[in-house]
């Protein structure tokens, strides 16, 4: 028997890459988010509302990560801004690699933030480093106030949360103190906004921070 | 289901190790893994995508041992360490909610055993 010390890290290839895409992301000017959240949480009603919201300001684009089909590249196309889809047919995240990929087909000069939609998930994702200025977790009202202590990772890996769909809030048995107190307990320097992308309440906090706290 | 991408990186690199050694006959491998509890991590997953993606290959008999790493951090006030259980991060000493995970997020492989 031969005993060989190795040492990696397991997911160094996709660490690298994501170094990599951080750097070119930063030497650009460019602001990245990637957007976690369960399928159904309104990452991409939120997106195009945001995009409208600050048409004419900040320069914009977005990479789209999902499964199967090109459907919410084609509503995020509508809006104007240069969308590039990943399918990842079956692939539960995406990875760094295929960030980049997509990256190379965009114009980065041209873009103050780029916005990565994830693979509608809130487990897998949150382990996958992209190189992105900052992990945002959406959660919905009707998913339940009980989600960051079930998905500890996503709250954590996040630095900003969003809850939306508060428009549903008189409907649903969902408790907005709770809901904070275990984002926070989770996670306890959160950003937290809370908004509905179908009445656009709640926006004006969360489109103020993109323009003048995220953007240097 | 990340368990998948995470087994073909082990299995990547695995293979790379080995290819450092030409040559080298070989009729299983053990392959030791250190694993943080932070990373939620599916033991049984895990084991199951490194056996399919292993089947009928080379390293078709290997397998992984698993060491788990517990979740410790440290509280930036009191600065007193401690585990971590139930994700719950805030200091059990002074009650301050800032603390920083100082082990818990490993996702490395530490040695290949070649049998």
């Amino acid at each position: 028997m031969e005993i060989i010390t190795v040492e990696r890290r397991i997911l160094e290839k996709n660490e690298d890459i994501a170094k990599e895409n951080r750097e070119i992301l930063r030497g650009k000017n460019v602001r990245t988010l990637d957007l976690l959240s369960s399928p159904g949480s309104g990452k991409t009603a939120i997106l195009e509302q945001t995009l409208d919201l600050l048409a004419g300001r900040i320069r914009m684009a977005v990479i789209e990560g999902d499964v199967q089909t090109d459907n919410d590249a084609r509503r995020i196309a509508k809006h104007g801004v240069p969308v590039v889809q990943i399918i990842t047919h079956g692939g539960c995240h995406l990875d760094a690699r295929l960030v980049r990929s997509a990256m190379d087909s965009l114009a980065l000069d041209d873009l103050d933030i780029l916005f990565i939609e994830n693979v509608g998930n809130l487990v897998c994702p949150a382990a996958f480093d992209l190189g992105e200025d900052e992990k945002v977790v959406i959660l919905s009202v009707t998913e339940g106030d009980d989600k960051p202590l079930k998905y500890p990772l996503a709250f954590r890996a996040a630095k900003t949360c969003i809850l939306n769909k508060t428009d549903l809030l008189p409907h649903v048995e969902f408790r907005s103190e709770v809901f904070r107190e275990n984002v926070f307990r989770i996670n306890p320097k959160a950003t937290l906004f809370e908004m509905s992308a179908k009445t656009k309440e709640g926006f004006g906090a969360w489109t103020a921070w993109l323009s003048d706290t995220l953007l240097p | 289901m990340h368990e998948m991408a995470i087994a073909q990186q082990i299995i990547e690199i695995v293979k790379e190790t080995l290819a450092c050694r030409p040559g080298s006959q070989f009729k299983s491998i053990t392959v030791y893994l250190r694993i943080g509890e932070l990373t939620a991590l599916v033991a049984e997953s895990l084991q199951f995508a490194f056996e399919a993606l292993i089947a009928d290959t080379p390293l078709a008999q290997s397998r992984l041992e698993i060491e788990w790493v517990p979740a410790r951090a440290r509280c930036k006030s009191c600065e007193k360490e401690f585990g971590i259980r139930d994700f719950e991060f805030a200091c059990p000493a002074c009650g301050a909610a800032e603390t920083e995970v100082i082990q818990g997020n490993e996702m490395n492989i530490s040695r290949v055993e070649i049998h």
